[in-house]
């Protein structure tokens, strides 16, 4: 068992970096857009830095538009991030503070799950555009923060030593692995969903809403063959976006 | 058939059910499309980006002033369009069916042709939105859809818009000898308003500009590209207007409805200045024709067509402020407020070139607030203002526009006594179209004096050069 939940977490930890990979990939893959920019754009690459750090840690797009709902979804950003570093400072030596990281961050999870949760349930402005995708997701996430809560509190076991042990391959009683099952489970699978807007962003607002740059690769994009089937458009199957933008069928037509 | 009581559209009701599942059939075509490559790459990144990860937490709703202007109706709300969109696109395209119930029906096809013209796409929602999503692109996007594969586009904007333009040169219908013809009326007036003698110059090969006017203004509002004139003869410009096809009307429809029609309109303008070996493409008083021209085509335009394109504004600054137009501007001594069109400010970041005329040539100066990329949209935008239909009018004066006429009226708060004229500048023809009609459905010109027109009228009542009184504060 222990050998099977220790494999778990190192391969959704694998499955984790490739699926973020993949999705990242795949976004890179789409053709180059035409320009779409929207201003303000943070000026020079210090100031995009600046702006792209508030955004991460701070959520001062949700802060400055949406306080009510940043109230809720700032401690579970801020728990995720808190349990991650927990996770990354593993190997550090520093077991205090890994450990209070882990605590916090799982308490601040579950809280903002919770306080999410509620909002999906209940805001009358969400409550229609809830989709089951999406209970189900903060479910998982209140159940991987509050089964290694209660694995603590039941168990005495501490959430980092845990992590600890199950990556290095020795035995966790059972609530606090079925805590680590989860966790391990959910981070498999967020890559896969759209809660991988860490990696999206990115292209959202450097590769769409920031981009002024020349785009070579649109050349070969003109030699692309559309389908639309408007008379208008002139798109037989054949000819391509450079031809159904050279040719003009109205000047042909007779005035009605 | 329409999600309210208004229509942009008036699609007629099919007539069997072969009809209907032909309604549907075509839209599903038309919806594998946008999502392909090869038939939608102009925005498939923008598309999936915002369909795929907006996590409809309603923190663009606040932002939208039709939302907001409408009291707060949910189909007004930017995530409502898109959220049927997303639930198609996971349930058709992608085949997940956790992602929310939608049924796929005539009436749901019909209502997304109309909802795809509730949105002013000035993307205000995008700004606000933390993931990056874009709702006003959705809109953008399925008019295209309805356009490019099922033929389904407002008249005013395609048979009666883009269609024309292509087939004539304008939108209007002007054909290159009837666009002459107004221009030399314009001359004429300009003449004799001024005491400057004007005289458009056509297809003048070499010049340092190539000036494209939206050719609506010709029409409705000859004052304003009388007024280039006025300038860039004062200033000793060397300028031209075009005569070919597209070329002496900036508009281009398709940016809001039709990626083939933008990028028709968009050529030929531009190889009409490579014809006349100008030095660049400088774009009159009209918002979306800046962003179509200078932005959006900017990577449609191979290499050798990629000419220096310009906004008037820059040029206005550059000619006011260097002295080359001498200006008093005591001779506009009322009170002005700048609307910034969305395309120049939020979608092209051209905030302050206007306003640097503006403060040279107005002493009265009330900014709206927000304002600059913050503002809110007339609510005339991607071609409402040209758009009336049965009852749309009623729709884009009372719901798209209200919450800038509340923008309007806090701006001249303490002057709103009928004896204080006072100016709306707003430099984008839309808008203007936008304005007029707002205006006068309130009664606020003949009751409280507000009147509106461009930023180049201004700079000309205010040259010394010129003799005073190009204003003439007459309603139109």
């Amino acid at each position: 068992m222990t050998m099977l939940l220790s494999s778990l977490a190192w391969l959704a930890g694998a499955v984790f970096l490739a699926g973020s990979v993949f999705r990242a990939v795949k976004y890179a893959r789409t053709p180059v857009p035409l320009r779409w920019e929207l201003y303000p754009i943070p000026p020079g690459a210090a100031g995009q830095i600046r702006y792209t750090l508030a955004e991460i840690l701070l959520l001062r797009g949700v802060c400055q538009h949406n306080r009510k709902l940043w109230l809720r979804t700032y401690p579970f950003h801020l728990g995720i991030y808190l349990c991650a570093l927990a996770v990354a400072s593993l190997a550090a030596g520093v077991e205090r503070f890994t450990e209070a990281a882990a605590l916090a961050g799982l308490v601040l999870l579950l809280a903002g799950a919770c306080a999410l949760l509620a909002a999906r349930l209940f805001d009358p402005a969400l409550k229609p555009y809830t989709s089951p995708a999406d209970l189900f997701n903060l479910a998982w996430f209140m159940a991987a923060a509050g089964v290694p809560l209660a694995a603590f509190s039941l168990e005495g076991a501490p959430p980092a030593s845990v992590w600890r042990a199950v990556l290095t391959f020795h035995p966790v009683p059972p609530l606090a692995g079925a805590g680590v099952a989860l966790a391990a489970l959910l981070a498999a699978y967020i890559p896969f969903t759209h809660m991988a807007h860490f990696v999206v962003k990115y292209f959202a607002y450097h590769k769409v809403r920031w981009d002024r740059s020349p785009a070579p690769a649109v050349a070969a994009q003109l030699l692309y063959t559309p389908h639309w089937s408007a008379p208008h458009v002139g798109a037989d199957g054949v000819k391509s976006w450079a031809d159904v933008a050279a040719a003009n069928p109205p000047a042909r037509e007779k005035k009605p | 058939m329409s999600p309210d009581r208004y229509s942009a559209l008036a699609l007629p009701q099919p007539q069997s059910p072969a009809e209907e599942r032909e309604l549907v059939r075509a839209f599903l075509s038309g919806l594998e499309k946008l999502f392909r490559r090869q038939d939608n790459w102009t925005f498939l990144r923008p598309l999936l980006i915002t369909v795929e990860h907006c996590v409809r937490c309603q923190t663009c709703s606040e932002a939208c002033h039709i939302f907001t202007g409408s009291g707060r109706q949910e189909i007004y709300r930017p995530t409502y369009r898109s959220e049927i969109l997303r639930r198609l696109y996971f349930k058709y395209i992608q085949h997940r069916r956790w992602q929310g119930a939608v049924e796929l029906d005539w009436r749901t096809v019909s209502n997304l042709a109309e909802l795809a013209y509730r949105c002013n796409l000035c993307r205000r929602c995008a700004q606000a939105c933390p993931m990056g999503a874009d709702n006003g692109l959705v809109a953008h996007e399925l008019r295209k859809l309805f356009s490019q594969e099922m033929g389904i586009a407002p008249k005013e904007l395609h048979a009666a818009g883009s269609l024309v333009q292509l087939r004539t040169g304008s939108t209007t219908g002007m054909n290159p000898a009837a666009a002459r013809d107004n221009f030399d009326f314009i001359d004429q007036e300009m003449t004799e308003k001024t005491g400057i003698p004007i005289k458009t110059p056509w297809d003048v090969e070499g010049a340092d500009v190539l000036l494209i006017h939206n050719a609506g203004e010709v029409l409705a509002w000859p004052e304003n590209p009388g007024a280039f004139a006025v300038m860039l003869t004062a200033a000793g410009v060397s300028w031209t207007l075009s005569s070919d096809l597209t070329a002496y009307d900036a508009v281009n429809y398709g940016l809001w409805y039709d990626d083939a029609q933008f990028a028709r309109v968009a050529l030929r303008q531009v190889e009409a200045a490579r014809k006349l070996k100008v030095k660049r493409i400088v774009i009159g008083e009209c918002g979306h024709a800046h962003k179509a021209l200078i932005v959006i085509a900017d990577r449609l335009l191979p290499s050798d067509l990629n000419l220096p394109r310009e906004s008037s504004m820059t040029l206005m600054r550059d000619l006011v402020l260097s002295g080359r137009l001498p200006v008093d501007p005591a001779r506009n001594a009322f009170p002005v407020t700048l609307h910034d069109p969305c395309n120049m400010t939020r979608l092209m970041g051209l905030t302050e070139p206007q306003r640097d005329v503006l403060r040279a040539v107005c002493p009265d100066i009330r900014e709206m607030s927000p304002n600059r990329t913050d503002n809110y949209c007339c609510g005339g935008g991607s071609g409402f203002a040209l758009m009336s239909g049965k009852t749309f009018l009623d729709w884009r004066l009372e719901i798209a526009g209200a919450r800038k006429m509340e923008q309007v009226l806090a701006a001249f708060a303490g002057c709103m006594d009928p004896s204080i004229p006072k100016y709306i500048c707003a430099p984008c023809s839309n808008c203007k179209g936008q304005f007029r009609d707002l205006l006068a459905r309130r009664g606020l010109w003949k009751s409280n004096r507000i009147f509106y027109g461009g930023l180049a009228e201004l700079v000309v009542n205010a040259m010394r050069d010129a003799k005073p009184g190009f204003l003439e504060w007459e309603w139109r």
